[in-house]
């Protein structure tokens, strides 16, 4: 008895303890989020206001119906610092536009076994649009908005699946090209490295777009700027680590394996799989710079990479995602087609150079500017990566 | 890890013990050993719903924000939360058909893998590689699904055939390199895994398992002759894998408890120089034993690539079972239905842990918690049989193998 007393005396002790420090931890939390949330304001005010967004969300903000959303991840996790949190940042987007309800579902999976079980809960739980994230939830999305005509699908980086799913694209080598061109521009050693995750298309795609931005760099200044990692006339040679873990020692062998070959400037394709890169930068001690992806790596990374950010390539699955939503609640749902990102739509693009202001010369960032001008209206093309297959 | 106190407990007969009483003790669940068994078990899954209690209010931010005005009525919307969590876990392991059908669905790979690791174990041998193994045999079950025309009746038994030789030669490929080579099983089959993972993820978009005209690392779907029949019907995931599991667990147990070559493996187990000296093929020993395993992998592989819709294979199909297998194996004592119980909880957990995700905004990280503090009981008897004043000789420690030099 005595002994099972002082057990519950050391348990409520702990937990009085713990209500102490949790209380200034709370306040803590209360704190960060606030200025998260500004950050965040103050970004899509940034993208969505500046770029293509002003004629549809400002004028309909008032006509929404929200409508329930649920959103499942791939196995990545919605942690992944890829697309499956920007997709989730989006679906909260369209909460705070009051598209979607407040609290939607969110469910991460962590394996292929947990898809059908999850969009199955979805379902259950009364989701009017189910947002599933990636290729591998392609083949259940099918065979559930088949049988759910009523529900309306979102699914992100990949084609539409039929009438009710409405499929998030993007021609993000349009905007890795121009970042070939930037990093051509600022390399001291004259070589640039890319390598990927895995070899698929949504991956492959940026390696491809800024291996020849490189190659138009060197064509127009006639300058011989190498690329390690990606050769557009060899694409089974893509240098990809096989895994989206930052934490693999492959990813960080990859990327240093590029750096003893003299590059300077790296972009990483793959959620994560550029902060080891980002470490290897730094402890080397290399005057040296990282290339983002996705959303705006400023601020979608940690702190302590904030320096290494030349230039991020940004694909808006967080605004195509809320789009999606927006249409569903504005009563004219995007079903049946493919919402495809490009720069002229604004949902691909570059963002600020941030810590490289400095370090790019007017003259150079006056030329990317032409290049994304000359891309939107088709005075530079090439053969480009056909985004949509299945 | 030392000798001291694993190993046979007293009712386990020698090879040709004639009495079938023990048996039928542990099926129905009502002798003493069955009882001393799961007692650290049931207590550890105790231990770790208080402690994921804990953690639930403790990581209650809303809760937290309220502490300062109101404290009372945070606490009573931590212990709420805690409520609904755990209740809808319940519900969602237990509380419906298709919640049960969930259950087993899970478990079944996860007993297939956990009888892996068991079978190792009793050899003292630590099979890391149950998730190469997985990708192996599922691969070769794919391949016969895709490209073997078959009616149904073959279709599936050449297909799980397969699975069982495809895993048996990568378990088997570990053993034999142990015994020709001294190499340790621990660091090849971790290194194998990775040789697994990564062909699996470069022969996915090769066109021998690609659809065509596919550029993502996707299989085609199978035949439908080879997809494992559901058993309630195709709305609920349920398929005849949970009866292979089930059937593996009598033949393991056959094989370990009343075989000469079980026999063989467990003396092994215990001591190789003794088991060599008396005569036994030990490398030859190994080399089964290893095979064994990597063929009961291959079947938790079978059931991933034959019996999960939409019957697509994409890259990662193993999944977490290589490693929640060992932790299935310890929590059953490597005792072939220690790991059918263990894997029905782990299967109910990560089930139920759906549903919980869902109804109350729980991570499904703690789940993995959950798993995590309940080896960790299991692992620690003496802190377990602290707290509950269990005596020493009911909670007995848990045999795992018998060294790293082994």
């Amino acid at each position: 008895m005595k002994r099972q007393m002082r057990f519950f005396a050391i348990f409520a002790v702990f937990a009085l303890v713990l209500a102490a420090c949790g209380d200034g931890e709370g306040e803590a939390t209360t704190t960060t989020e606030g200025a998260e949330a500004t950050t965040t304001s103050e970004a899509m005010d940034d993208t969505t206001t500046s770029e293509a967004m002003d004629d549809t969300t400002t004028t309909e903000a008032m006509d929404f119906e929200a409508v329930k959303v649920c959103f499942v991840t791939d196995d990545a996790g919605v942690d992944d610092r890829s697309f499956n949190a920007s997709g989730w940042a989006g679906v909260q987007d369209a909460v705070a536009s009051g598209a979607a309800q407040p609290d939607p579902i969110l469910l991460e999976s962590a394996s292929a076994e947990d898809y059908q079980p999850h969009v199955e809960t979805c379902l259950a739980q009364g989701a009017e649009h189910i947002v599933t994230s990636g290729f591998k939830l392609a083949d259940t999305t099918a065979a559930f908005a088949e049988t759910n005509p009523d529900v309306q699908w979102t699914i992100i980086d990949f084609g539409s699946l039929g009438p009710n799913v409405t499929g998030l694209e993007y021609q993000t080598d349009e905007a890795a090209f121009a970042a070939g061109y930037l990093a051509a521009g600022v390399t001291q050693t004259g070589i640039v490295g890319t390598y990927g995750g895995v070899n698929i298309p949504t991956v492959s795609i940026f390696m491809d777009g800024f291996a020849r931005g490189v190659a138009h760099y060197n064509e127009v200044n006639g300058a011989s700027v190498q690329v390690l990692g990606w050769d557009p006339a060899d694409p089974d040679a893509g240098v990809m680590t096989g895994v989206f873990d930052p934490a693999d020692p492959i990813v960080t062998a990859t990327c240093e394996s590029m750096l003893d070959e003299g590059a300077d400037i790296m972009l990483p394709v793959g959620g994560a799989i550029n902060l080891p890169c980002g470490t290897a930068i730094q402890s080397r001690g290399i005057d040296g710079a990282l290339v983002g992806v996705d959303a705006d790596a400023v601020e979608a990374m940690p702190a302590e990479y904030m320096d290494l950010w030349l230039v991020t390539i940004e694909k808006g699955i967080q605004i195509q995602t809320q789009r999606s939503i927006e249409a569903h609640a504005a009563g004219e749902p995007s079903g049946g087609t493919s919402l495809v990102g490009n720069l002229e739509n604004g949902a691909v693009g570059l963002s600020e150079y941030h810590a490289w202001e400095d370090r790019v010369s007017d003259e150079l960032a006056a030329e990317v500017e032409q290049i994304l001008e000359d891309i939107k209206s088709g005075a530079i093309t090439w053969d480009k990566f056909v985004v949509g297959a299945g | 890890m030392t000798d001291q106190g694993t190993q046979s407990p007293p009712d386990e007969r020698p090879p040709n013990g004639r009495s079938f009483d023990g048996v039928m003790d542990r099926i129905a669940g009502i002798g003493e050993p069955i009882r001393r068994a799961l007692l650290l078990p049931t207590l550890a899954l105790v231990l770790a719903l208080v402690v994921g209690a804990f953690i639930i209010m403790v990581t209650d931010v809303d809760a937290w924000r309220r502490m300062g005005d109101e404290p009372l009525a945070a606490l009573g919307d931590m212990l709420d939360g805690v409520w609904v969590a755990y209740r809808e876990l319940f519900i969602g392991a237990f509380g419906s058909v298709r919640a049960l059908s969930e259950t087993l669905f899970t478990s079944t790979p996860l007993i297939l893998a956990g009888l892996a690791v068991a079978v190792g174990f009793r050899a003292g041998l630590f099979n890391i590689g149950a998730r190469g193994q997985i990708f192996v045999g599922g691969l070769f079950a794919l391949w016969v699904g895709l490209h073997v025309d078959l009616p149904a009746i073959l279709h599936i038994p050449v297909a799980v055939i397969a699975a069982m030789i495809g895993g048996g030669i990568w378990g088997g490929l570990a053993g034999l390199l142990k015994a020709r080579t001294g190499a340790h099983e621990v660091i090849t089959t971790i290194m194998l895994n990775f040789v697994a993972a990564f062909f699996t993820l470069w022969v996915l978009k090769t066109s021998v398992f690609q659809e065509e005209g596919s550029t993502i690392p996707k299989s085609a779907p199978i035949l439908e002759s080879a997809r494992l029949p559901t058993i309630f019907g195709s709305q609920y995931r349920i398929n005849i894998g949970i009866f292979i599991a089930i059937a593996a667990v009598f033949f393991v147990y056959w094989i370990l408890f009343r075989s000469t070559i079980g026999f063989e493996f467990r003396a092994a187990g215990f001591s190789p120089s003794a088991s060599l000296y008396a005569g036994m093929n030990v490398a030859f020993l190994y080399t089964a034993v290893m095979f064994l395993s990597g063929a009961l992998s291959g079947l938790a592989g079978a059931t991933q690539t034959l019996g999960l819709p939409p019957y697509t294979v994409t890259d990662n199909f193993a999944g977490n079972i290589g490693f929640d297998a060992i932790a299935l194996a310890l929590l059953g004592r490597s005792h072939p239905f220690g790991v059918l119980w263990s894997g029905l909880l782990f299967g109910a957990l990560i089930a139920g842990g759906r549903v919980m995700q869902a109804a109350a905004g729980v991570t499904v990280d703690l789940v993995i918690v959950m798993q995590s503090l309940i080896v960790i009981f299991i692992a620690a008897p003496e802190l377990v049989r602290a707290i509950f004043k269990v005596k020493a000789a009911e909670a007995e420690p848990t045999q795992v193998t018998t060294g790293w030099g082994a």
